[in-house]
């Protein structure tokens, strides 16, 4: 969409091997380490400037967690966030509060992340209070803009949260995300508390005030038609590790990892045709605790690939690397060249075709349910 | 309006001109205005709808566990015979669990805490049938195994804060069926749960419905999960059913300007790059409509005539086919065109029909914007 992809000379955002641990203490008053629960574990992710980049995987991947470490509310145990060419790791406190007027968030629920007591001119105008920007005058003027911004109405600034809808509240949400003018915003779940059409609406708002303000968006989800309609690059987090990320269309027309494509058959879509038509690949049990992680892929525990392949040793105790496999594309999949789908490749792409040509229909008229998957990375779009 | 007409010897439940109150201080809410539906065994009908549309009030009327402060003002349930809303409470307790079931939203708060998970198995086995205690076990982890949690004895000693949200949902399924019930009714049964895991707890009920003719009634806010899962939807705004008919048709030419904006605020892979086209506006609060279409206030499609009077639901009359009309209704004034449905916004001209004076208050709020 926007001209730099991941791939260009100096991007916004750099994380670099990026490792949170939470120490699992026990006892009363000696408190000893027993543990950790490694929500992300050894991360590397670039954003490019105006980018946006969707996190998707179930709870419990790390994607809320990596997204709080890049804004700087958990602290990383290992690795570097290198945003814009500087170290945050190596910051200073008070160079790191100057810092982060350069990335802010919005958070998923509109109910908890405003603070009631406060006046919705007051929520806007705390972060331009903090890192003192302007005066009381050219603040008030500035939350007044912020609101129109978003689609609420200056006089807003003087009513309280609780008179607003879950909608609008994500909007004050969002003004205050703006209002340092930030180059970056990490968007956790921002419209999974919301209904469809108020959904809709937020999104619509995300994506215009991104083309407006030059945003880089980090865009985690869980709703997988929210993070292709909304992202250029989509990142499938699983276990605290990254297993497939590439260009948006890319991922989702032709996943590579067993988990990014048992992701996708998993999610219904609003299409009785296409669900008809479905070969649902269920897959076995939850996802592991994130204090005692698998040997070998994360993934092998409840990996379909791998029992399709006579459970092959090397998933039990080789660690996959993540690695190019196609124009930008990685994975991280011992045999990410066998994933053969058992499934419609996409279960989002139109199999319809009544809206063929009215909208940019799916890259080729191939037939869905064929097998016929990129062996090597000729196949282009 | 009366769906006596259409009712047939399949039908397992049949709702009929269901109102519901609600007591706000001094007055009366009327939450539920006239909704009826029938389901038939080995069938599932889905009810969707945003959040205070009516949906979860609908499934609790059914089965008789409206809260307090609630009153059914009118309307039948008929299951077996018999009406539910005129049976004492002891009498309703018979049917429910042994043949109706429920299964609510949130696994997390449905399940005892306190309360090993075999205790809340056998405790429904116990109390409708008449089971030893061993006999109640033994039948517990058969319902737990059947439900895909590898489970023995032990597995019934254990408490519920042992179990991830997916596994306590399947223990709130396998007690459902514990009883073998002809009706479930799940209400939003894999909203609070992870894709994966939602995908096995649709399979399972898919299995179970297709398999013990189990009918099923499938409240949810997901039109994937309707798409996939039912033969029947019906489509709630505000307390009344706006439109109704067989799930492909409903998917395939969606008839109520609430359907159509339903359907164009969810993102698809054909629209990708296009805005999406939200509905304007948000639901109203009970109490507050307009006296019109319900709908009117946030409607594209409106006519003067919307703001006056409330549409009755009928038949679609721009399907050709008599029959094809009488399986799928609407209650609109002005439904949308198949030409309009692609483009999700009308393509003709009408009328402009702004609020009446005294509905100023309905005029497109701020959430109409973007």
């Amino acid at each position: 969409m926007r001209a730099q992809g991941g791939a260009s000379a100096s991007p916004l955002l750099e994380v670099t091997d990026l490792k949170v641990y939470f120490p699992i203490r026990k006892g009363l008053v000696f408190k000893r380490t027993v543990g950790a629960v490694k929500a992300v574990d050894g991360v590397s992710l670039r954003v490019g400037f105006g980018e946006t980049v969707g996190l998707v995987g179930e709870s419990g991947s790390g994607k809320t967690t990596l997204g709080r470490a890049i804004v700087q509310l958990n602290r990383p145990t290992s690795g570097t966030i290198v945003l814009d060419g500087t170290d945050l790791a190596a910051l200073k406190a008070k160079e790191l509060v100057a810092m982060r007027t350069r990335v802010q968030m919005v958070f998923q629920d509109p109910f908890s992340s405003l603070n009631p007591r406060l006046s919705v001119g007051n929520i806007v105008a705390e972060p331009l209070v903090i890192h003192k920007v302007g005066n009381a005058e050219s603040r008030r003027s500035t939350v007044a803009e912020l609101l129109e911004l978003v689609g609420l109405q200056a006089d807003d600034a003087r009513k309280y949260p609780n008179e607003f809808s879950g909608g609008q509240r994500q909007r004050i949400g969002i003004a205050r995300a703006l209002a340092l003018k930030p180059q970056l915003i990490v968007a956790d779940e921002p419209v999974s508390a919301l209904d469809v059409s108020i959904q809709a609406q937020i999104i619509n708002l995300l994506v215009r005030l991104r083309a407006e303000q030059g945003l880089a968006l980090i865009f985690v989800a869980h709703d997988l038609g929210v993070v292709r309609h909304v992202s250029d690059r989509v990142v499938v987090m699983y276990l605290g590790t990254i297993v497939e990320s590439g260009m948006t269309e890319e991922v989702f027309e032709r996943p590579l990892h067993p988990y990014t494509v048992a992701l996708l058959s998993a999610d219904p879509v609003p299409d009785p045709k296409v669900e008809s038509q479905r070969n649902r690949l269920v897959l076995k049990g939850d996802i592991p605790s994130p204090a005692s992680i698998p040997s070998g892929c994360r993934f092998h525990t409840r990996c379909w690939l791998r029992e399709q392949l006579g459970n092959p040793e090397i998933c039990e105790h080789e660690v996959p690397e993540l690695r190019e496999s196609g124009p930008a594309h990685s994975v991280a999949c011992h045999f990410a060249e066998d994933t053969t789908t058992p499934v419609p490749a996409s279960s989002h792409v139109a199999v319809t075709g009544r809206d063929e040509g009215e909208f940019d229909a799916p890259p080729s008229s191939r037939p869905v349910d064929s097998l016929d998957r990129p062996t090597e990375n000729g196949e282009s779009t | 309006m009366s769906v006596s007409s259409r009712s047939s010897a399949n039908d397992l439940l049949t709702v009929e001109n269901l109102a519901v109150s609600f007591k706000a201080g001094e007055r009366r809410v009327q939450v539920l205005h006239d909704v009826s539906l029938r389901l038939e065994a080995g069938t599932a009908i889905g009810i969707v709808g945003e959040s205070g549309c009516g949906k979860s009030v609908t499934s609790l009327a059914v089965i008789g566990l409206l809260a307090r402060g609630a009153q059914v003002d009118h309307g039948s349930v008929r299951f077996g015979g018999r009406d539910l809303l005129a049976l004492p409470e002891s009498e309703l307790r018979k049917i429910r669990g042994t043949e109706i079931a429920m299964i609510f939203q949130d696994p997390m708060s449905s399940l005892n805490p306190v309360l090993t998970i075999g205790e809340q198995i056998t405790e429904v086995i116990r109390t409708h049938g008449h089971d030893s205690r061993h006999d109640a076990r033994v039948r517990a982890v058969e319902l737990l195994q059947m439900v895909g949690i590898a489970a023995n004895e032990a597995t019934l000693r254990r408490f519920p804060h042992e179990f991830s949200g997916g596994m306590r949902q399947r223990v709130m399924i396998a007690t459902a069926l514990a009883l073998s019930p002809k009706v479930l009714i799940a209400d939003e049964p894999t909203t609070a749960l992870d894709v994966t895991i939602q995908a096995q707890v649709l399979e399972l009920m898919n299995q179970l419905v297709k398999e013990s003719g189990t009918a099923l009634m499938m409240v949810t806010h997901n039109l994937g999960v309707v798409a996939g899962m039912t033969e029947r939807v019906a489509v709630m705004y505000a307390g009344r059913i706006v439109e109704e008919g067989r799930t492909e048709d409903l998917f395939e030419h969606p008839s109520h300007p609430y359907t159509v904006g339903l359907l164009h605020s969810l993102p698809s892979a054909q629209r990708k790059g296009l805005d999406l086209i939200p509905i304007p506006g948000m639901v109203p609060i009970p109490g507050h409509e307009p006296v019109g279409c319900a709908f009117a206030p946030r409607c594209r499609w409106r006519l003067p005539i919307c703001w006056f009077e409330q549409p009755s639901l009928g038949g679609v009359t721009s399907l050709a086919d008599d029959q094809q009309q009488r399986a799928h209704r609407i209650a609109c004034h002005n439904p949308v065109l198949p030409e309009e449905v692609e483009v999700g916004l009308p393509t003709r001209k009408f009328p402009a029909s702004p609020p009446p004076p005294n509905m100023r208050d309905f005029a497109d709020q701020p959430e109409a914007a973007s």
